[in-house]
């Protein structure tokens, strides 16, 4: 069967279906997209707990959690480039902290 | 009993390998980040590694999800939370009349855990009783998401509205959030045009569809103006429109409890009820489309 040879009222059934598989696949990408987010604000909330629990051995977790606080909610990726944008000078702070 | 065991196995290894393990190879893309920030500030090895155990005992440990499905006997509940989790919960399970919340704890095909709170039908009798709704108050805001199911084409929908009445006066705007609604049965709604080729409904059957949500939503705002929540209108039975319906509730799910009920989800193939012939020829019109664009 082809495209061309089919009736036009089946041709206008298969443009909507056309649409409706679109649609379908759009929700199933913001869906993923949705949860991949969540787990990222999951993972830097389950990282936060851990480090406050774990005590002051893991403070630069907590530090590194702060850095990255405000780009949290644009990704967790992101915000490691933020932190490394921040450069050697935080980094240095940190060390100076811990020694 | 072996073949049966031996697909359930299958079943539960490829979900393992497929949805399990994205969540896994995010941590681990997350960590090994992290992890070069920590060497950086004199975070050792070991307790580098016991970050990386602890995060995904926690991922592991993660509640299951927790839906309150609300709606009259009849209109679909259990085949709706079916459809979406792949769960095997008997379609008279949720016993007709009831006054009692019932927590059922299900488990999928995959699997995994999901807990469904049920929340009685809304008849007349349970109405009056005020404990009914002290269930309400106290199970609301424990849940991920509370699913309101109605029935396509059902116009008798007063006790809902006087239920959702009450609901609105006992329960704060967070809670209210937590709504989501769902009009099962589209292939139900008249005139009953549904094109069993696209498996979907044809044009005056939608545009009725349409209508009836519309109607839906002002009865909800009518009551709860500031409500601005999900409403969706499917079909368990036809498979139709579940992917937006599982989009709807993670909309409506807190954040960080999103990616769990995604990953208990596992909604039911919609495309398998298409003409295969109709399915192909649709996805070349959407793939001339996007060379044309």
């Amino acid at each position: 069967m082809d495209v061309s040879n089919i009736s036009p009222s089946e041709r206008a059934e298969l443009d909507r279906l056309a649409v409706y598989l679109k649609n379908t696949d759009l929700a199933q990408q913001k869906s993923k997209e949705m949860a991949e987010s969540s787990f990222r604000q999951w993972f830097a909330d389950a990282l936060k707990v851990l480090a406050t629990g774990i005590g002051i051995s893991l403070s630069a977790i907590v530090e590194y959690i702060k850095t990255i606080g405000t780009a949290v909610s644009v990704g967790f990726a992101r915000g490691v480039e933020i932190s490394r944008a921040k450069g050697e000078q935080e980094r240095e702070r940190l060390r100076n902290k811990r020694y | 009993m072996l073949l049966y065991l031996l697909n359930k196995f299958i079943k539960i290894f490829k979900k393992e390998v497929t949805t399990m393990s994205i969540y896994k190879s995010k941590m681990q893309e997350y960590l090994s980040q992290l992890r070069e920030i920590l060497f950086a500030n004199g975070v050792s090895k070991d307790e580098a590694r016991l970050i990386e155990n602890e995060l995904f005992k926690k991922m592991n440990d993660e509640a299951p999800p927790r839906i309150a499905v609300i709606g009259e006997t009849g209109v679909g509940k259990s085949s709706t939370i079916n459809a979406l989790f792949n769960t095997n919960l008997p379609v008279h399970d949720f016993a007709a009349c009831t006054q009692k919340v019932e927590k059922i704890n299900a488990t999928t095909a995959n699997g995994d855990s999901i807990t469904i709170i049920d929340f009685p039908g809304l008849g007349e009798g349970i109405m009056a009783d005020e404990r009914h709704w002290e269930l309400y108050k106290k199970e609301l805001p424990s849940v991920d998401v509370a699913l309101w199911v109605l029935s396509a084409g059902d116009r008798a929908f007063g006790n809902m509205i006087t239920a959702l009445r009450k609901i609105s006066d006992i329960c704060s705007d967070k809670e209210l959030s937590r709504l989501v609604f769902g009009i099962n049965k589209a292939e139900h709604m008249s005139p009953e045009k549904w094109n069993i080729r696209t498996n979907m409904p044809e044009e005056n059957h939608l545009n009725n569809l349409i209508g009836f949500q519309n109607t839906v939503l002002s009865a909800i705002r009518e009551i709860i103006p500031e409500w601005n929540g999900k409403i969706e209108t499917y079909s368990a039975h036809k498979r139709y429109n579940l992917d937006a319906l599982l989009l709807a509730v993670l909309q409506t799910v807190p954040e960080t409890r999103r990616w769990k009920v995604k990953q208990t989800s596992d909604v039911a193939s919609w495309e398998e009820l298409v003409d295969p012939e109709f399915l192909r020829l649709a996805k070349q019109i959407n793939e001339e489309g996007e060379r044309n664009c």
